[in-house]
């Protein structure tokens, strides 16, 4: 692919640095293909380059002048708009006091996603166009959750996003963040998305992604998170569009005392693909991580779970616990799920498991002998099974909004 | 209420019911005793329409109706009732969802509007008292975490709140300790009624203390081989079942 070397790309006058490493680290190794080996389950660079062809430059059309549509319905929330990548004040809703900033002088953009990590991380970093920054103040709680709403406008033609996000999270501050991927139109999307976390001392944040996109689309998520001492970090996941999804969370717990929930639900249909690499770095003693993802797969859907656990030579009485568990509805679906540990240190709790299965006959057959039919038994096990996620969604409204969302998508009214 | 008419039933291709005849009648009490592997958890399984069993011969009718051409849920809702040796585990489905959700479909059937919030509730405390079970366990996952105790009083507990017409309790003493076999019997006694039938299955005599059958029925090798009143138990209690064993051969 012939992504490097373009000039008038280079002419942006922001963030000249990472462009200039971002467009060398591009023509010398240009993005992961299946022979490597945290893509081989997923090729997506071969499928973005079927679609797209060489260039990826970002879709700059959209005439989008309304989102109502996109919002949750009883949502309580400020919203931050972004369309193709590109953030629109106008559309957006929130008060003055928050501090959102489009044109960040920020010496922390690129310093925990950085260019050598990934091709996508720099493929983002060569084309943003604006980082939407959010700083929460030192001691404050932001009274509403805010919600990045990203619309790929798939109206008229492909489009390509790269957007670009940084949260500040200020000492002992207390926010919540949901950030939701979404289509308007039929056309094929490639949205490369990068946000930066940085989780200040004490703050407890949490951050739910909704990614509800046409199935056309192809989207990669690339999310950094490093947290400081005595912070607590929740992330929350839930795939349920995307021709092919692919997420790398990455969090690096670098002081002493922090709290890291990392939860997933991808539910998929037809020829779907979720892919989700996570990886959870415990640098300093005394932390925990606990991580849960789950995925229910039907027809010729695929799943990948990568679940990478580091536990540093001083991380000592780290706690660190991973599972993974799939219910396949359909012969022809299937997951791959594969934990990685690599514990240097010698005084931790660590475990992980991962189980995939068809539904349990034997529950079935205890709510049938109850005089509930077949096909509500079968929708009630499943809606238990997700509902171990998304009950840990602090807000109602999301968490009724994706019960409908998941009857639209793979039908059948619950009760 | 319920014929059984040589019943014989396999699975993976092994006979287990090898000919069944058993005939219940509204307001009897009948017990299945047998050793181990006699048949018994399968005549209760392929009576509820668990799939795993192929019936090879003979018939079922119940109230009439045949049964072999009903779901299990369809059992259910006309009258059926099995309390599990194993009551099966679902996390994250609530108890309380779960028992209005079936009791509305059973209603439904019945011709009956479904159970408003209230009136469900009202009914759901009235027969927690029965078998002692603590409200706090409604608020919990499907029978998860429960103690074994907890789960067979539970089975009784909503078979009090369905209402069924014939009721089968399958090893429901198992497991059970002298205080908690009491007030599952007492709940089972207090559910009987001259409309109702219930069958009892049970490895042990000392069920029977409690429930008085009037029937006793030994199960051996897919058959029934002696049929008789309360005293077989207590024979069968005092001789175990090898007299019966080498009788049947």
């Amino acid at each position: 692919m012939e992504l490097a070397n373009s000039n008038n790309i280079l002419s942006k006058s922001d963030f000249k640095e990472i462009r200039v490493m971002a467009n060398d680290y591009l023509a010398a190794k240009g993005l992961p293909d299946k022979k490597n080996e945290e893509y081989k389950y997923t090729s997506i660079s071969s499928l973005i380059e079927k679609t797209f062809g060489h260039t990826l430059t970002p879709t700059s059309k959209s005439e989008l002048s309304a989102v109502s549509e996109f919002l949750i319905p009883d949502f309580d929330c400020y919203f931050l708009v972004l369309v193709n990548g590109k953030w629109k004040k106008e559309l957006s809703n929130y008060p003055a006091e928050l501090q959102v900033n489009d044109q960040p002088d920020n010496a922390q953009i690129g310093t925990i996603a950085k260019i050598e990590n990934n091709g996508f991380v720099a493929l983002n970093a060569l084309h943003f166009d604006h980082c939407l920054s959010i700083k929460i103040a030192e001691s404050s709680q932001v009274n509403k959750p805010i919600f990045i709403i990203h619309i790929s406008d798939v109206q008229e033609e492909n489009s390509i996003s790269m957007p670009r996000i940084l949260i500040d999270l200020g000492e002992q501050s207390k926010s919540s963040f949901y950030v939701g991927y979404f289509s308007k139109g039929d056309y094929t999307s490639f949205t490369n998305a990068v946000v930066e976390v940085f989780s200040g001392k004490a703050s407890h944040s949490r951050l739910t992604q909704i990614q509800n996109e046409s199935n056309a689309a192809i989207t990669h998520t690339n999310i950094y998170v490093q947290q400081s001492r005595d912070s607590n970090f929740n992330s929350i996941c839930v795939s349920l569009g995307g021709k092919m999804v692919r997420n790398n969370l990455n969090v690096i717990l670098d002081d002493e005392n922090i709290e890291s929930h990392l939860y997933g639900l991808y539910q998929l249909t037809d020829n779907q693909h979720v892919d989700n690499h996570t990886v959870v770095d415990h640098k300093k003693p005394n932390s925990v991580s606990n991580e849960l993802y789950k995925g229910i797969l039907d027809e010729k859907s695929t799943g990948v779970f990568n679940g990478k656990i580091y536990v540093r030579p001083s991380a000592q009485k780290t706690n660190a616990f991973q599972s993974n568990k799939n219910i396949l509805l359909s012969n022809d679906a299937a997951v791959n799920t594969k934990p990685q540990l690599e514990i240097w240190a010698d005084d931790v709790k660590c475990s992980h498991g991962c189980t995939t299965g068809q539904l349990d006959e034997e529950q079935i057959f205890y709510l049938q002998s109850r005089g509930i039919s077949k096909d509500m038994a079968l929708k009630m096990v499943l809606k238990a099974f997700q509902h171990d996620i998304l009950s840990r969604i602090e807000v109602k409204a999301v968490v009724d909004y994706l019960d409908k969302e998941i009857i639209r998508r793979f039908g059948g009214e619950n009760q | 209420m319920l014929a059984i008419k040589n019943l014989h039933a396999s699975v993976n291709g092994i006979k287990i019911l090898k000919g069944i005849n058993l005939e219940v009648k509204s307001g009897e009490i009948h017990a299945i005793m047998g050793p181990n592997g006699s048949g018994k958890s399968t005549l209760a399984a392929v009576l509820a329409g668990r799939e795993d069993y192929d019936i090879d011969e003979g018939s079922i009718t119940f109230l009439g109706e045949d049964l072999m051409g009903m779901s299990p849920e369809d059992r259910a809702r006309a009258g059926l009732f099995l309390a599990f040796q194993y009551p099966v585990e679902l996390p994250g489905v609530s108890s309380t969802n779960f028992l209005k959700t079936a009791l509305n479909q059973i209603r439904k059937h019945r011709g009956q509007e479904p159970m408003d919030a209230v009136s469900f509730l009202t009914l759901v405390k009235e027969k927690m008292k029965l078998v002692h079970i603590d409200q706090s366990l409604l608020s919990r996952s499907l029978n998860q975490g429960f103690s074994g105790g907890e789960k067979k009083r539970n089975e009784i507990f909503q078979m009090a709140v369905l209402e069924p017409k014939l009721a089968i309790l399958d090893e429901t003493d198992s497991g059970l300790d002298i205080d908690a076999l009491k007030i599952v019997a007492n709940g089972v006694n207090k559910l009987h009624s001259p409309q109702k039938a219930t069958i009892v299955v049970t490895h042990y005599q000392r069920l029977l203390d409690y429930i008085i059958p009037d029937f006793v029925h030994v199960l051996y090798d897919g058959k029934i081989v002696k049929s008789g009143g309360k005293d077989l138990a207590f024979q069968l209690e005092k001789k175990g079942y090898d007299w019966i064993k080498m009788e049947a051969v």
